[in-house]
């Protein structure tokens, strides 16, 4: 059974729509993700969750127990036993990290609530900074402590809302797979919402990707990544070209070769392929049909941007070693492994 | 059951939201009887008004606003640009020294001047005395008149434009300045032309103020015999005895707070825009040296001097001669009457003033806005007719419940709300609820949306969460709002001396006395007792002005 569980929730702010009707569950022990730009009303989904927003519409029932139908029946936040991460941590600044650890377990008496301290305080590894104040931690600790704050008190759900993004790139990743263990050893469920999607994929089970107030796709990641269900979802996570392509007799013909025709279209359908730059193989050759336009040296990998003779524009990654001037011509080898079809917007299953 | 939920979620935002709109309703009573009289018929009294004295109140009130506006800004805008823009010697202590007249009441410091400077005053004795003058063979200026009391309220009033001046002038980007150097500007017009523009909106909220503080004054005008609006209020109420008629004469005076109310909200409104950069570097401040670095020491010491050390030392003087027969056990009853009714109306008005916060924090509606700034304008309505507007209403409540009881039981109730402490307490919060409400909105601000939220998903409901968790981050500025209240209160002339209950003195009260009877020596140990509470609040500003500076860091 689902442990979150939501129906159709939309909830609109001063007249737009911030999220529009979307459903979703979350299994027991499971990291979520909801990866997604900027006001795509991500966050709010995780407010609703908690109950620091009132929904207009819909049904969000968090471990069978219904906690709010429309704008109707309300359980307040504090009777919800969610936890949850804040983007600036929002460690009270009045006490000390243990006193924050503390904070929730208002049901515990004294011994238990020490128990409980002492073992989170080994879960994040931060032994011996109980008596500091959040003042005197860095970014990563606060994180840290925020995490074991929001899961002291054996939360349903960890709700954690951008819990990286005020962390540098180096301690990120630090964090991000510190975070995973210590949600995975406590056997906790968690709803992580980010717009970066090597964190989503990095840390969760399943990712719902969101535009403008609606899920696109929820999967696991590699699906997300390798099978699109949408447009959007091809282009937000990692790089995406799309090349035209009409459906014949042994296959999808493109400028750039055949792909089998795994959709069974009819013949004549004008499609788009998906390709990603690491399914393009490109080599050095004067009578090569396309020519490089730009080499983005990114260190571990060259990423050649190619334009084809439509004057279509695509990219293929190469190891760092290959290095072929602008201007120069190549010939382009698709490897033709996890082949999407598009008509339009929309995938062809 | 789904019905039940959503009611009790519905009552708990708007049990907040109700108090919220009680307190904004009932702060706003006064002002609301005050206009009400606007539509009354004219009664004879009014109309003798008119034809006598109405005139020469308008004219001695805007003289007075003039006079005392021009002085403080030159004053107030003068020293703050010598403090931030130049260093000379002295400017370090400066910089705070010249907040603290804000401590002296214009009322103590009137009567101070007046028995420094009166023909048997030390300087005139000393005068005599070396020139060998008799009596009438000189003349000399008397501070009993309208340019006296402009004098003394400027002196007491500027700091209110120099801090909102001196803030302005460091949040000026010094590049702004410095651009404008190397565009061929030399110091003095780049202060014309740059700093002084930028400055404006700041200015002219100190400006504001200052002339609210000119209007609201009764102590001063009263004792120099000024006829201006509020001691005319009084004349009407108390001499000819025609309530109705004084509160038609203060809805005339409310027109003049009106205009200074939207005067200061248009400029708060301006003032945000004006912020130039969000980056600062420390003003370089430019050396002075010789006869212009003693100018600009003099310039700072002067309104020093005259607005605080020379008063409080005359103060000290008259206190030490008369301590035998004034301090003794009837003073110490006075100053307790006068701490322990400024420490209720502080707490009072933090709490409610904690209730309005919390309320808007947790709904912010346009009605609750609305409502929650009609509260806080109390501030800018004189003390005398908020003792008009409280009286009213509660004696007339009185007198129902009077009729009421003997009609019913027999019992005459007598005053059991106008003649006891709970109407002082009651005007006090409608005056100064705007004091500790913006105090504390401002201590909100430090709590982020999120640390409120992180308490509600550990568990507490919006009043645990508000004594555990926001109260106490924002300890300080509760802790800040307390005192400025409990000051405001101690400094309270007109309305205490109204409202207060038959026997109930306080320290301010008793000064006023002492004084009206030519007592001036004799009033002034209460006076100096004031004046000393007074610094509290103005330390506690300096304090702040340190730490907030902006371009530097606060470690």
């Amino acid at each position: 059974m689902a442990i979150i569980n939501l129906k159709n929730v939309a909830k609109s702010y001063k007249g737009v729509e911030a999220v529009k009707g979307i459903s979703f569950k979350v299994e027991r022990g499971e990291i979520f993700a909801i990866l997604g730009p900027s006001g795509s009303g991500k966050s709010t989904i995780l407010r609703l969750i908690a109950g620091l927003e009132v929904p207009d519409n819909g049904k969000i029932i968090i471990e069978g127990k219904t906690v709010a139908i429309g704008n109707g029946l309300f359980v307040p936040p504090e009777k919800r036993n969610v936890g949850m991460v804040f983007q600036d941590y929002a460690l009270f600044p009045h006490l000390n990290v243990k006193r924050n650890i503390a904070f929730g377990l208002n049901r515990f008496d004294g011994s238990a609530k020490e128990r409980v301290v002492s073992r989170m305080f080994k879960f994040i590894g931060l032994k011996g900074f109980e008596d500091r104040y959040p003042h005197q931690l860095s970014g990563g600790q606060q994180q840290r402590i925020a995490l074991a704050r929001a899961m002291a008190p054996s939360p349903v759900v960890v709700l954690l809302d951008e819990p990286f993004s005020g962390l540098d790139d180096e301690l990120r990743a630090y964090t991000r797979d510190e975070t995973q263990r210590i949600l995975k050893s406590a056997h906790a469920t968690a709803i992580i919402v980010t717009h970066n999607q090597e964190e989503a994929f990095a840390i969760a089970d399943h990712v719902a990707v969101m535009n403008q107030g609606c899920i696109e796709q929820i999967d696991s990641p590699d699906d997300i990544y390798h099978f699109p269900a949408t447009r959007f979802v091809a282009d937000f996570v990692g790089q995406a070209d799309f090349i035209d392509g009409v459906v014949e007799e042994r296959g999808i013909r493109t400028e750039i070769g055949i792909f089998s025709n795994i959709v069974s279209l009819p013949e004549g359908t004008e499609v788009q392929i998906m390709i990603r730059p690491e399914d393009i193989n490109i080599s050095p050759d004067e009578k090569g049909i396309a020519e490089i336009v730009k080499r983005h040296f990114k260190g571990s990998e060259n990423l050649y941007s190619l334009r084809l003779p439509s004057g279509n524009v695509i990219h293929s990654s190469n190891l760092s070693t290959l290095i072929i001037e602008p201007a120069a011509r190549v010939n382009v080898t698709p490897i033709p492994t996890h082949t999407v079809v598009f008509i339009e917007d929309m995938v062809v299953k | 059951m789904s019905n039940v939920v959503k009611k009790l979620h519905e009552l708990r935002f708007n049990s907040w939201s109700f108090f919220t709109f009680l307190i904004a309703a009932l702060v706003s009573i006064p002002v609301i009887v005050i206009f009400s009289y606007v539509f009354t018929p004219a009664g004879d009294v009014w109309r003798h008004l008119i034809s006598t004295v109405l005139k020469g109140y308008i004219v001695n009130t805007l003289l007075l606003m003039i006079g005392v506006g021009a002085g403080s800004l030159v004053i107030g805008v003068g020293t703050a640009w010598l403090c931030t823009m130049y260093r000379f010697p002295g400017r370090r202590i400066f910089e705070w020294a010249l907040l603290i007249p804000m401590a002296m009441p214009a009322y103590i410091i009137a009567y101070t001047y007046t028995g420094m400077l009166e023909f048997a005053g030390p300087l005139q004795t000393a005068l005599r005395n070396f020139f060998g003058w008799g009596h009438l063979d000189y003349w000399f200026p008397d501070i009993r008149s309208l340019g006296g009391a402009i004098i003394i309220m400027s002196l007491v009033l500027y700091p209110y434009i120099y801090l909102l001046a001196r803030a302005a002038f460091l949040e000026q980007s010094i590049c702004v300045l410095e651009i404008s150097r190397t565009m061929g500007r030399g110091q003095w017009r780049s202060f014309t032309d740059v700093g002084l523009p930028l400055a404006r909106p700041a200015i002219i909220i100190g400006l504001s103020l200052v002339l609210m503080e000119t209007i609201s004054d009764y102590g001063t005008v009263e004792y120099f015999g000024l006829p201006v609006f509020t001691t005319g209020i009084f004349r009407t109420w108390f001499g000819l005895g025609d309530a109705a008629a004084a509160a038609q004469l203060a809805a005339v005076m409310m027109i003049f707070v009106l205009i200074l109310i939207v005067l200061e909200r248009w400029s708060r409104g301006k003032a945000r825009y004006y912020h130039t950069s969000t980056r600062y570097r420390p003003l370089p401040g430019y050396r002075l040296r010789g006869i212009r670095a003693g100018i600009a020491s003099t310039a700072c010491l002067t309104p020093v001097l005259l607005g605080f050390l020379l008063p409080v030392s005359q103060l000290l003087l008259w206190s030490i001669q008369t301590a035998g027969e004034m301090i003794d056990i009837s003073f110490l009853f006075l100053a307790l009457n006068s701490f322990s009714v400024a420490a209720i109306a502080a707490i009072l008005a933090v709490v409610i003033a904690i209730i309005m916060a919390y309320g808007l924090r947790l709904r912010r509606s346009p009605a609750m806005t609305f409502l929650v700034r009609i509260a806080s304008l109390g501030y800018a309505v004189p003390g005398t007719v908020i003792a008009l507007g409280v009286m009213l209403p509660f004696a007339w409540l009185d007198k129902s419940i009077d009729a009421y009881m003997r009609s019913f039981f027999g019992i005459s109730t007598g005053l059991i709300l106008s003649g006891t402490i709970f109407i002082l307490l009651f005007a006090y919060m409608v005056r100064f609820i705007a004091v500790s409400f913006n105090t504390v909105e401002a201590g909100f601000a430090k709590v982020t949306p999120s640390i409120s939220s992180a308490a509600r998903t550990l568990g507490l409901s919006p009043g645990k969460a508000l004594i555990r968790v926001d109260a106490r981050i924002m300890k300080g500025s509760l802790l800040t709002a307390i005192v400025l209240v409990f000051v405001d209160v101690m400094k309270e002339l007109p309305a205490t001396l109204i409202l207060r209950p038959f026997y109930f003195n306080t320290l301010a009260v008793r000064a006023f006395e002492l004084a009206s009877d030519e007592r001036l020596a004799d009033s002034a140990s209460a006076a100096l007792a004031i004046v000393l509470v007074g610094i509290l609040p103005v330390l506690l500003l300096s304090i702040a002005i340190a730490r907030s500076r902006p371009g530097y860091s606060s470690e």
